[in-house]
C-alpha cells in the first residue's frame, strides 16, 4: 500500500470508529498510531506517542485555554449574563420583537466573555426564553432566536474554536480573534434583521416589550460596565500588541475575578465551581488534542493532503469553487458530526489545500468557524438545538426546527457575503500589521 | 473494586485541586509579567516556568476529565440502540481508550528510560525528570480508570447472567 492509500484508509476507519461511539481523541489517536506504524515503523511511532502528548501539555501557548475558560465561568457563576441581558432588553425591548432582538444582543455581549456556543446558548437561553414566553412570544421565535444567538459564542472572540484552529494550523490566535469581530457583529445584525422582518410580517410572533426611560437605559450600563470595559481592554490589548492572546487570557481571568470580588458577587462556592468547570473543559480539550496532534502528523506523513492539494490545483478551477466545495462538505458533515471532531478531522486535510491555492488561512479560519456555527443549529444533531430544548422542555423539537430555519437562511447570506467580500474578515487583522 | 474506585476518585479530586492551583499560578505570573513589562522589567525564564506549571495544570485537568467521563464522542448511532447493544459499544469504547492510553503510557516510560530523563530546561536549568515522572503517573491513572470501568462493566454483566 502506498502512503496516500494508507492515509485514505485511516480516514475511513476513523469515520467508522467515530460512528460506533469511540471517543474522538481516542479514535484519532488509535488510527494515527496504526497508520504511523505502517508508514514509519515501531520505533518512530513509539517516539511520537511519547513525545507529542508531553510537548502538548508543556506548551506555553496552551495556557490560553484554561484562563479564557475561567474568565467565562467567573462571569457565568456571578450572574453577569443577566445584567448583559437586562442591558440589551432596556435598549431593544420596545421594538417589535424587541425581547428577541435583546436576546441576540445579550448573546453577542456574552460571546465577548465566553468562548463557547453551548455556554452562550445555555446561559442566555435560560434567561431569555422564559422572558420571551412571559411576553407571549411565539415559541418558534423564542427558541429559534436563542438557538441561533448562542452560536455567536464561537465567532465573537474569545472563541474556543479559533483557539483550536489556531493551534492546529499554527495560525496567529490573536489575528483570528480580531478577524472574528466584524463578521460576528454582522451576524448579530443579520439575526436582528430576521427578527424585525418576521415581526413586521406577523406582529403576534413578538409583541413589543415594556417602555423604558433613557435614564433606565443608561443605568443598565452601570451593572455590567466594568465587564464590558474588561472585554474592550482584552480585545484592544491583543489588537495593538499590549499583550499576546495567551497573556490576554490571564488578564481577562484576573480582571473578571478582581471586578466580581470588588462588587462582592463572587462567592467562595462560585469561585470553586468556576475553577472546576474550566478545569473539566480544559481536560476534555487536551484529551482531544493529544489524538488530533498525532493524527495531523500521520496525515502529513501519508502525503494525502499534499497529493489532494496537487490534484485540486491541476483541476484548473478557480480557488473560490474549491472553497464552496469545502463549505458543502462542512454542511454535510455538520448534519451528523459534532463540531470539534469535524474540525479535528478536516483541518489537517483542508488547510494544506487552502495554503496551496494561495488563500488566507485567517479568512479560511473564519469560514470554518462559521460553518461550525451552522452545524450547531443544523437538524438533527445541532448541539444548541438540544441545549434550548433542555430549557424549553414543553416545546416540540419540530417547533424549534421551524424557528431556527429563518436564521439558517440568514446564515447562508452571511456566509456568501464573507466568502465574496473577504475584506469584512481581513480589515481588522490587516490593521494589526 | 469499590475501594479502588474510591482511591481513583480521591486522586482525581487531588488532581483537580493541584491543577487549579497551578492554573491560577500561571494566571498570576502572566499578569505580573505583563505589569512588569510596562516598567521594562523582564522575568527571566518566564516561559519555561509557565511550561512547567502547565504540565501539572493540564494533567490535573485531564485526570479530572477522565474520571468524570467528559470525553467527547458521537452518539448518533449508539444513542438509538437498546441498552444491551449500547453496553457492548460502551465496552468497545472503554477498551479502545485503554489500548490507546496504555500505548502512550508504555511509549512514555520507554522514552524516559532511553535517556529523556536527563533533559534540563534551557534558561533555568531545571531538570525535567520530576515532571516527566508526574506525567507518567497521570498516564497510569488514566489506564487504571479505564481498566476499572471496563472490569466493572464486565463483572456486572456476569453477575446478571
Amino acid at each position: 500500500m502506498t502512503p496516500p492509500v494508507i492515509g485514505l484508509m485511516g480516514i475511513l476507519v476513523l469515520f467508522l470508529l467515530l460512528f460506533v461511539g469511540i471517543p474522538i481523541g481516542v479514535s484519532l489517536g488509535l488510527v494515527a498510531t496504526v497508520g504511523l506504524w505502517m508508514l514509519a515503523g515501531d520505533s518512530a511511532t513509539f517516539l511520537k506517542l511519547a513525545v507529542t502528548p508531553f510537548r502538548l501539555v508543556a506548551d506555553y501557548n496552551m495556557s490560553v485555554l484554561p484562563l479564557f475558560l475561567l474568565m467565562a465561568q467567573i462571569c457565568t457563576v456571578t450572574g453577569i449574563s443577566r445584567d448583559l441581558y437586562n442591558l440589551a432588553a432596556k435598549w431593544f425591548g420596545r421594538l417589535p420583537g424587541g425581547i428577541a432582538m435583546a436576546s441576540i444582543g445579550a448573546c453577542a455581549l456574552f460571546a465577548a466573555i465566553s468562548s463557547s456556543a453551548v455556554a452562550c446558548a445555555a446561559t442566555i437561553g435560560s434567561i431569555a426564553v422564559p422572558e420571551m414566553r412571559r411576553f407571549k412570544y411565539a415559541d418558534s421565535l423564542s427558541t429559534g432566536t436563542t438557538v441561533s444567538g448562542g452560536t455567536l459564542g464561537i465567532l465573537i472572540p474569545p472563541s474556543f474554536m479559533f483557539i483550536l484552529y489556531g493551534i492546529l494550523t499554527e495560525t496567529s490566535i490573536g489575528q483570528l480573534f480580531i478577524a472574528g469581530i466584524i463578521p460576528g457583529i454582522l451576524q448579530a445584525f443579520f439575526y436582528i434583521l430576521v427578527i424585525y422582518i418576521l415581526c413586521r410580517h406577523n406582529p403576534k410572533l413578538g409583541p413589543r416589550g415594556p417602555v423604558t426611560s433613557f435614564k433606565e437605559k443608561i443605568a443598565a450600563f452601570g451593572a455590567c460596565g466594568e465587564i464590558i470595559a474588561l472585554v474592550v481592554l482584552v480585545m484592544v490589548g491583543i489588537a495593538v500588541g499590549w499583550f499576546t492572546p495567551t497573556e490576554a487570557g490571564s488578564v481577562g481571568a484576573g480582571g473578571a475575578i478582581l471586578f466580581t470580588v470588588i462588587r462582592r458577587r463572587l462567592t467562595w462556592k462560585g469561585f470553586r465551581e468556576a475553577c472546576a468547570e474550566s478545569m473539566k473543559t480544559t481536560g476534555m480539550i487536551f484529551l482531544l488534542l493529544v489524538g488530533a496532534y498525532i493524527f495531523t502528523y500521520f496525515m502529513t506523513l501519508s502525503n494525502l493532503p499534499a497529493m489532494l492539494s496537487e490534484a485540486i490545483t491541476k483541476l484548473n478551477v478557480p480557488p473560490i469553487v474549491i472553497v464552496w466545495i469545502i463549505i458543502a462538505i462542512y454542511m454535510i458533515l455538520g448534519t451528523a458530526m459534532e463540531e470539534a471532531s469535524m474540525m479535528l478531522l478536516t483541518i489537517p486535510i483542508f488547510t494544506p489545500i487552502i495554503a496551496n491555492l494561495g488563500l488566507d488561512k485567517i479568512w479560511f479560519g473564519v469560514i470554518v468557524v462559521r460553518m461550525m456555527q451552522v452545524a450547531m443549529i443544523s437538524p438533527p444533531v445541532g448541539i444548541t438545538l438540544f441545549v434550548i430544548k433542555g430549557i424549553a422542555k414543553d416545546v416540540p423539537m419540530s417547533t424549534i426546527y421551524k424557528g431556527v430555519t429563518p436564521f439558517i437562511i440568514a446564515d447562508a447570506f452571511h456566509i456568501i457575503l464573507i466568502v465574496f467580500v473577504p475584506w469584512i474578515v481581513m480589515v481588522l487583522p490587516n490593521l494589526m500589521h | 473494586m469499590a475501594r479502588l474506585m474510591n482511591l481513583l476518585q480521591s486522586t482525581s479530586r487531588a488532581g483537580l485541586v493541584l491543577g487549579t492551583v497551578f492554573m491560577l499560578g500561571i494566571g498570576a505570573m502572566t499578569v505580573l509579567n505583563v505589569i512588569l513589562r510596562i516598567f521594562n522589567i523582564a522575568m527571566t525564564g518566564f516561559i519555561e516556568t509557565i511550561e512547567i506549571l502547565m504540565i501539572v495544570a493540564a494533567l490535573g485537568a485531564m485526570t479530572f476529565a477522565v474520571f468524570e467521563k467528559t470525553q467527547v464522542a458521537i452518539d448518533v448511532i449508539i444513542g438509538r440502540l437498546s441498552s444491551k447493544n449500547r453496553r457492548r459499544f460502551d465496552i468497545a469504547a472503554l477498551s479502545a481508550s485503554l489500548v490507546f492510553w496504555g500505548l502512550v503510557c508504555w511509549a512514555t516510560i520507554d522514552w524516559l528510560f532511553r535517556g529523556a530523563y536527563t533533559a534540563i530546561t534551557d534558561i533555568l536549568k531545571v531538570p525535567m525528570w520530576p515532571f516527566q515522572v508526574i506525567w507518567v503517573i497521570g498516564l497510569i491513572f488514566f489506564c487504571l480508570v479505564y481498566l476499572t470501568e471496563l472490569l466493572t462493566m464486565l463483572f456486572n454483566r456476569r453477575l446478571k447472567e
